[in-house]
């Protein structure tokens, strides 16, 4: 078992019981989606409970993979579902939340990180979870629209039109940081 | 040909990125993943393990123990000898044993030879007079032809007798 080893052999390690091979996966995934995960949760803590808990239910299901060499994007899934719940859970708890770790580092225009950041969650907080779905997905994650509208089961107008409303209130919302 | 709606803006797309990929879950995930799965895999084999160790245990304490006495292989429990019985009944699905022995429930399970189809059970009985009777598919108490006698068991049927001396079973 390697860490450079790919996703199918990984997977086909652990379901033969090699729970360590899964620390691999882990790696990888909270890597590659993380940013994803803390737009969708709009709260750090909250995105990694969200990663924490998908990966163990990934782990728990990952006999149902049939893909096994797809496992990043079944596990992406898993991962949209949990970020949901966690946020659906906290509500908007983390305005408060996000505020407590912050530094009060000033900018040259004179705002600190922490009030650039809260102004950043704020505005996505502001979008409805499609919105904010397919905002993710296009501007963050640069997918594609046609798979954006494979992942949340909507048609490719549907999503260009959550695009371009999403966008609009992005603008609108972060126009002081142009 | 299809229309991309108006662009964010490189600017306000740089500053978002770079305010998530700062709060990205770090290491602590992959660490906190890694002691569940670890944590469940023990208590995994812990619960097999424990469960083998019942399920042995339950073998030996209950009618399967029978079975693992065959004829002089192993010493009977304290104060008892071990008497084996058997009986004909072709048409069988089940034949058990009850008796004084067992306090009349019929516990101990005969098994059926495979070649010459006779049921055979091997228990310990203490020296003695025993009271007994054969149970057939659960339903049907029947005497033991075999048996060294039958007695009145006072409500008009008969049980079958066995006499198990210091040494063994009594021949009549």
């Amino acid at each position: 078992m390697t860490d450079t080893a790919d996703d199918a052999t990984l997977v086909a390690q652990v379901l033969d019981g090699q729970v360590e091979a899964y620390g691999p996966l882990v790696e990888r995934y909270r890597g590659r989606f993380g940013r994803y995960a803390v737009g969708l949760c709009g709260d750090p803590d909250l995105a990694a409970d969200a990663m924490q808990e998908a990966f163990i239910r990934a782990f728990e299901r990952l006999a149902a993979c049939r893909k096994p060499a797809e496992f990043g994007s079944w596990f992406f899934r898993i991962l949209t579902n949990q970020c949901h719940n966690h946020r659906e859970r906290r509500g908007r708890q983390h305005l408060a939340l996000v505020d407590v770790h912050e530094a009060p580092e000033r900018t040259d225009g004179g705002l600190t990180r922490g009030e650039i950041r809260r102004a950043i969650y704020d505005a996505m907080g502001g979008l409805t979870a499609d919105l904010r779905d397919a905002f993710l997905l296009r501007d963050i994650e640069d997918r594609s629209y046609a798979e954006i509208a494979t992942l949340l089961e909507a048609s490719e107008s549907a999503i260009r039109q959550r695009v371009k409303r999403a966008r609009d209130h992005m603008r609108r919302a972060l126009e002081e940081f142009a | 040909m299809t229309h991309e709606p108006e662009q964010l803006g490189a600017a306000h797309r740089d500053l978002i990125r770079l305010v998530l990929d700062d709060d990205r879950p770090g290491r602590g995930v992959d660490r906190a993943v890694m002691a569940v799965l670890r944590d469940r895999q023990r208590a995994r084999r812990w619960r097999t393990q424990a469960w083998l160790a019942a399920a042995a245990g339950l073998m030996v304490t209950l009618g399967l123990g029978v079975w693992l006495w065959p004829d002089g292989v192993t010493e009977a429990p304290s104060g008892t000898i071990l008497v084996q019985f058997e009986f004909t009944a072709p048409d069988a699905e089940r034949v058990q044993l009850a008796g004084s022995f067992t306090a009349w429930q019929p516990t101990a399970e005969f098994t059926r030879h495979p070649a010459t189809g006779v049921w055979r059970v091997t228990v310990p009985l203490a020296p003695g007079e025993h009271e007994y009777l054969v149970v057939l598919d659960g339903a049907r108490w029947v005497p033991d032809p075999a048996a060294h006698a039958l007695v009145d068991d006072g409500f008009g049927q008969a049980n079958s007798l066995i006499v198990v001396g210091p040494r063994g079973v009594v021949r009549s």
